[in-house]
């Protein structure tokens, strides 16, 4: 009798620890997935979507303004343009399950306006060539899929306010459809 | 027929108990290849060298900071080492490194921020009140409300701080213990607390 409790009770654990070392090691490749995927991209017309705690698992600070825009196979490398505020901004590329691939921020491209390419590095290179946009930034990642995260530091209400008005005026379009 | 229902009962057992125990490692167990500043952890968004490291990077959900953005510090012990606890009050208490956008904010464990009609979740370099010629903040946590500033943790069940420094010489260089600040203890709801 005792030998059959305990046979079991190895049992249990044995599918607790299988259990335990799956659940650890599939973790990254699932639950990042929810950080932007489930937000809707749909009728943007070439805006940025803003994401907070509402529409999105990604842990983002809430003293900035934190909007995404998407880049995929069809729309092959985007291309982000506006003239942002004074405060504090940054530019994160990341992958389709959330990990950081570049970030540029505003001491990088020193200046008020953006106007920045995102894409796969080959996809760079025939846009440049086909459109012509040689002097243009650019951020060059190893993926074709993915999200351009932009933050606009909005601590205050001022901030808040002119973040808001440079958001309105973000283009993400792609690249090639210009 | 016994066998058989044994024998689920040990499967979901042992499920659950590998899930549960999963769990609580990813949330609680540090180990020592993550990368620490007195009570801070530095947030490693691309934490591949530890499972346990990137499966808590993926519970957070991504959208950390990446190296020309600045540092990511979470912190959810308190000076003393004890778990901080939603049901407690806290002070951060310190200096902040200097000239640096800094921004501090208070959520539960998994990031949720807590619901206040200011939508006050934690303060800034820009709207912190600092004391003395080291410039230091003393920003009080918790549910009664305090003199100076303050966070209110009203709906929280745990309790997570998070500072981030946007600079990127800090994120090739973290700054020391003694340029931050430190959490600590003022006393507990004796009801929730225990």
């Amino acid at each position: 009798m005792i030998d059959t409790g305990l046979r079991w009770l190895a049992a249990t654990l044995c599918i607790a620890g299988l259990t335990h070392i799956a659940a650890v090691l599939l973790a990254p490749s699932h639950s990042r997935d929810l950080a932007f995927t489930g937000v809707d991209f749909g009728g943007t017309d070439g805006k940025l979507v803003l994401v907070d705690n509402s529409n999105t698992s990604a842990d983002l600070d809430p003293a900035f303004l934190n909007a995404v825009c998407r880049f995929d196979d069809e729309t092959g490398p985007v291309r982000l343009t506006g003239i942002m505020p004074g405060t504090y901004w940054s530019v994160a590329a990341m992958s389709e399950d959330g990990r950081i691939l570049s970030t540029l921020s505003r001491e990088d491209l020193r200046g008020a306006d953006i106007d920045l390419l995102v894409g796969r590095t080959a996809a760079l290179d025939a846009v440049r060539q086909s459109v012509g946009l040689d002097s243009v930034e650019t951020m060059s990642l190893p993926v074709s899929r993915g999200f351009v995260l932009l933050r606009l530091f909005a601590g205050s209400l001022d901030d808040r306010g002119l973040a808001e008005g440079a958001f309105e005026d973000l283009q993400c379009r792609p690249a090639l459809s210009e | 027929m016994f066998s058989t229902i044994r024998f689920i009962v040990v499967t979901l057992a042992g499920v659950f108990l590998g899930l549960a125990s999963a769990w609580w490692a990813v949330g609680n167990l540090h180990f020592k290849g993550a990368q620490t500043i007195g009570q801070w952890s530095v947030v490693e968004d691309d934490a591949k060298a530890n499972p346990y490291e990137a499966a808590r990077a993926a519970r957070r959900g991504g959208g950390g900071l990446g190296p020309s953005e600045g540092i990511e510090l979470i912190t959810e012990t308190s000076a003393d080492n004890k778990p901080l606890q939603a049901a407690c009050a806290y002070l951060v208490t310190g200096p902040m490194p200097q000239g640096v956008l800094w921004t501090l904010t208070v959520s539960d464990r998994d990031g949720h921020l807590p619901a206040n009609p200011a939508r006050r979740f934690g303060f800034t370099s820009l709207d912190a009140m600092t004391f003395g010629p080291a410039r230091q903040v003393r920003i009080s946590i918790g549910r009664e409300v305090r003199p100076g500033d303050f966070v209110a943790t009203t709906d929280l069940s745990s309790l997570r701080l998070t500072l981030r420094l946007y600079s990127p010489t800090l994120a090739a260089r973290a700054p020391s213990r003694d340029q931050l600040p430190s959490v600590t203890p003022l006393g507990c709801e004796q009801k929730d607390a225990s």
